[in-house]
């Protein structure tokens, strides 16, 4: 029997399958923190330095288990702070519960101190279900609808507890009157198939596509297999949205890998040359970097019909899950036996990865940021998960690691926000205790929230079955991306006042807290940076002074990015030859590699 | 008699003519343009054909059939030529007095800014490193063909007149 509405939420959540609760304290929510004291064993409270970070946490939990992530927060503030990473969970698509504190109902509607109208301040992130439990009875209905709503619609959901309720006394079951409902626990998932009618229809076009290419995504994670036989089969080759970076290993020849500006140029290739798109579990957002209107035919895949159609026109639009789709689809497809198309793109592949190695063997000041990565991707542990953060960083996850099977990696794909890099890392060891973790983050994301993750990092750690932790910070002084799209976007010089960050050694401010460190200064740091890196049995901050001016050159240059780029240069950006010689050294490899 | 010149250029020039090894990334279209519009031509089209099949594409608003085609891209090719020998009438006629020497220049001008650069940029053909080095060697002397006939039969012209 629960003592309080506290203790019954607690309960409810572990009958639901909940063991780990990310969240930060306050006299909002004590009377479910007490709760979750006296759960514990049962139920893990994981306290980290900000909301948004246990936001992130729930949000990444959701993404290296599958299961649903629960985070919590005080009132006000506290549920200011969760707002990020639970926008983070909702545009990823992610179950995640957050548990919100409010102000005593005797106080609310009274301009209280602390007092937010959370149903406002949630209704659109928690769009599926937000819910303000007003009587102790109705913590048993808001848990079991804000789960099983969560896992039905891979969604944010919010229940937010008055004070007071959450310490009056359990009411585990309604009286039998009038209006009182009785929810139950447990939700299982449906096999959603598209109707035979379409799959006929998509059989039709993509047999008689010559030049086919495939798109995959998140909701393509998990059925690699899958994919690989129709790729197979189609004579197609597979690029990849950020989300999806580990449907397929990097290895097999005819992966594209990433698209878009972060892209590579056989993925651009391929889609400026397909004749028919097949597009699995995504949604990428960049539609310029899909197949221009009238180009191709287009099949598309995916769970949920809200993202069919949505960035470019589908000839068929297949409303079901990924796996079985493509179980249903791909028997029926005749093997495409001439085979000119996939050559083309195996060797667009292959010339792709001598062309990034080239580029990251240049020489910079101090150290090539791709060569940080390029020499990161091979000494990479075989099980390892990768976690990035938003920035010019990303390009380089993006573009030079090779995922091996096995490996998970993820980041915030379609609210990119900065900060998660962190956080994602520090959940992915809370669920897979047992594996390496690598997260990639830029000096501004580490200023911004990575350093006090890194507090939560030193205070874990020695949980860990497996302890290695390594997170490189590439240290340049400069909100690099931004600068970028300054420059070739507007045609704007860098602005310093609101680029350059201040001077800061991550190194020397993780061995204060306990944490090893790494400092690569120079190229020659890198090979052994990383082998000692992965040696270390703890976490391990790996800095690297690396060149803000190396460009992070699009699959293709446009004519206005080349014109914004001159603009720059002319309008007298502070960093206008140094932009010039490393941006022609970068160009100069790839002629002459 | 320009064509005529060109034609017979082409014919006995054509034993030279090597294709170039094909490569695997030939199936990217976009890979052998340097047109800002695109590839604007087929595989197998000569820049005429692909002229004549855009402009009746656009009037009729279908594909033409193969022998419409030939035809379409015949007339492309002599109005074409009627276009630049009359042009050419037009500023040097009168004033000619070194056919040799004009009749090389004008045709190698067509050359480089017809053939090589203006073909290439609005998609009729590929960049010019997708042929090999022998074609642009034909087409050269195609053009030299017309050029040395155009400036021959001006002179001849005005020597009449």
């Amino acid at each position: 029997m629960s003592e309080t509405v506290g203790d019954f939420v607690t309960q409810r959540l572990y009958a639901w399958g909940v063991r780990t609760i990310y969240g930060y304290p306050g006299d909002g929510i004590n009377g479910v923190v007490g709760a979750i004291d006296r759960a514990t064993p049962k139920l893990r409270f994981v306290q980290v330095r900000h909301e948004e970070i246990a936001a992130f946490m729930a949000c990444a939990h959701a993404k290296f288990s599958g299961e649903v992530g629960v985070c919590l927060a005080t009132s006000g503030p506290g549920a200011i702070h969760l707002l990020n990473g639970l926008y983070d969970a909702s545009m990823d698509n992610q179950p995640v519960v957050a548990i919100v504190g409010q102000s005593k109902r005797i106080s609310m509607g009274a301009d209280y101190q602390q007092e937010v109208d959370l149903q406002s301040l949630f209704k659109d992130v928690a769009r599926e279900f937000c819910q303000t439990c007003m009587h102790p009875a109705q913590a048993r209905t808001l848990i079991d609808r804000a789960m099983r709503i969560a896992m039905a619609t891979h969604s944010v959901t919010c229940v937010i507890f008055p004070a007071d309720v959450q310490e009056e006394r359990a009411i585990e079951e309604a009286p039998r009157t009038h209006g009182a409902v009785y929810t139950g626990v447990g939700y299982s998932e449906s096999r959603i198939l598209p109707h035979p009618d379409e799959i006929a229809r998509a059989v039709e076009i993509l047999d008689e596509g010559e030049r086919v290419a495939m798109l995959v995504g998140a909701g393509a994670l998990g059925c690699s297999e899958e994919v690989m036989a129709a790729a197979d089969t189609l004579g197609a080759g597979v690029a990849k949205a950020l989300l999806g970076k580990a449907v397929l290993p990097d290895d097999l020849p005819y992966v594209t890998g990433s698209i878009g500006l972060l892209g590579t140029r056989p993925s651009d290739l391929m889609m400026q040359n397909c004749d028919t798109l097949l597009m699995v579990g995504t949604s990428f957002p960049y539609a310029d970097w899909l197949p221009r209107p009238g180009q191709a035919r287009v099949v598309q895949i995916d769970i949920s019909p809200r993202k069919l159609g949505l960035r470019i026109p589908g000839d068929v639009l297949l409303h079901g899950d990924a796996r079985d789709t493509l179980r249903l689809l791909v028997p029926k497809l005749r093997r495409k036996e001439d085979r000119a198309w996939r050559r083309g793109i195996e060797a667009a592949v292959a010339d792709w990865w001598k062309l990034l190695e080239a580029r990251a063997m240049t020489s910079a000041d101090p150290i090539n940021p791709q060569r940080v990565f390029w020499e990161l991707s091979p000494r990479l542990p075989d099980d390892c998960i990768l976690t990035a953060d938003s920035g010019s960083s990303t390009n380089w996850w993006a573009r030079e690691l090779k995922i091996r099977p096995g490996m998970m990696a993820s980041l915030s794909g379609n609210l990119a926000t900065m900060g998660p890099g962190l956080p994602y890392a520090l959940a992915a060891k809370f669920v897979h205790p047992d594996r390496p973790v690598v997260a990639t983050i830029g000096d501004g994301a580490m200023q911004m929230i990575g350093n006090n993750t890194l507090i939560d990092v030193a205070k874990y750690w020695r949980e860990w079955e497996d302890p290695r932790l390594v997170v490189i910070v590439l240290n340049n002084g400069d909100l690099n991306q931004v600068t970028w799209e300054q420059r070739v976007m507007e045609g704007d010089p860098k602005f310093n006042a609101s680029q350059v960050l201040p001077p800061f050694s991550y190194a020397d401010y993780a061995r204060t807290i306990g944490v090893e460190a790494i400092v690569m200064r120079e190229p020659a740091d890198i090979v052994p940076g990383w082998e000692q890196a992965m040696a270390t049995r703890r976490p391990v901050v790996v800095e690297a002074y690396t060149d803000p001016e190396v460009p992070p050159l699009p699959p293709h240059i446009t004519f206005d990015q080349a014109k914004k780029y001159l603009e720059s240069l002319v309008r007298g950006d502070p960093r206008r030859w140094r932009m010039i010689k490393e941006s022609a050294k970068q160009m100069w490899a790839g002629v002459v590699r | 008699m320009g064509l005529v010149a060109m034609q017979l250029a082409q014919t006995l020039s054509k034993p030279l003519v090597r294709q170039r090894e094909p490569k695997p990334t030939d199936v990217f279209l976009t890979e052998r343009t340097i047109s800002p519009l695109g590839p604007q031509h087929h595989p197998d089209e000569s820049a005429t054909d692909a002229l004549g099949r855009i402009a009746y594409q656009k009037l009729v608003g279908r594909q033409p059939s193969p022998r419409m085609k030939n035809r379409l891209s015949w007339g492309v090719h002599i109005g074409y030529g009627l276009f630049v020998a009359s042009l050419y009438g037009l500023t040097r006629g009168g004033r000619t007095r070194r056919p040799l020497r004009d009749g090389l220049l004008f045709g190698t001008g067509l050359w480089l800014f017809g053939e090589e650069l203006a073909v290439p940029l609005l998609g009729l053909g590929d960049k010019p490193t997708a042929y090999h080095p022998t074609l642009h060697l034909q087409t050269l002397l195609a053009h030299l063909g017309f050029g040395l006939a155009t400036a021959g039969a001006t002179q001849l012209v005005e020597a009449r007149s």
